[in-house]
């Protein structure tokens, strides 16, 4: 296909694993579901890595990066509410 | 510009195989705590392989810089953030982190292994 290269058929099979990510994330217990988005958002992050490089734009690899580094303090907040409130 | 297609390939081939197939392994997993560990794999193993596919074909030192910095991020964080999500996890189980003598889990020093071989 036209203007198709090996990272963005790779970005596009790594969107495959996030369905079983996605299954956790929507019908697992609150335990689960949090394990699910951590996974989740660790896939988004590769997937925006593989995009980036596969419309060669350097500065989009800040989103992976801002990505990567609000994940985890999402990911902190939520495992805070999972042990305190929720 | 690709510049050497067929190990780019390969290197992403084996990243994104090895990404759906702990995923799949995470959601069929029993609980939380034996899903948490499939995460670490994922950043450990396709995380690198990505960069390292990244690092061959993109000369451009501000690529490779932020490519580093992510899987860096990804691997450390993922290891903090898998350790408080176990640590909460259990909390909101037992009701407390630390050690119940009822709950009989064994404490095996290395001095008693020693002994144990011997």
């Amino acid at each position: 296909m036209n203007g198709m290269n090996v990272w963005l058929w790779s970005a596009a099979a790594l969107l495959l694993s996030l369905i079983p990510a996605g299954i956790v994330c929507f019908r697992g217990s609150l335990e689960d579901r949090l394990v699910g988005l951590e996974m989740a958002s660790v896939l988004v992050t590769l997937e925006f890595v593989l995009l980036t490089e596969g419309f060669h734009r350097a500065p989009f690899f800040d989103i992976p990066l801002t990505l990567a580094i609000l994940s985890f303090g999402g990911g902190m907040v939520f495992v805070r509410f999972v042990q305190r409130w929720l | 510009m690709t510049h050497f297609p067929i190990l780019t390939s390969v290197l992403l081939g084996l990243a994104v195989a090895v990404a759906i197939f702990f995923s799949l392994g995470m959601a069929i997993m029993a609980d939380a705590f034996q899903r948490l560990h499939f995460g670490a794999v994922v950043a450990g193993i396709s995380g690198p392989l990505i960069a390292l596919a990244v690092w061959i074909e993109d000369n451009d030192a501000q690529s490779r810089i932020k490519i580093i910095l992510i899987v860096l991020l990804l691997v450390f964080m993922n290891a903090i953030l898998s350790h408080a999500t176990a640590r909460a996890i259990r909390v909101r189980q037992q009701g407390h982190w630390e050690i119940d003598p009822s709950e009989k889990i064994p404490i095996v020093s290395p001095d008693d292994k020693r002994a144990e071989e011997a």
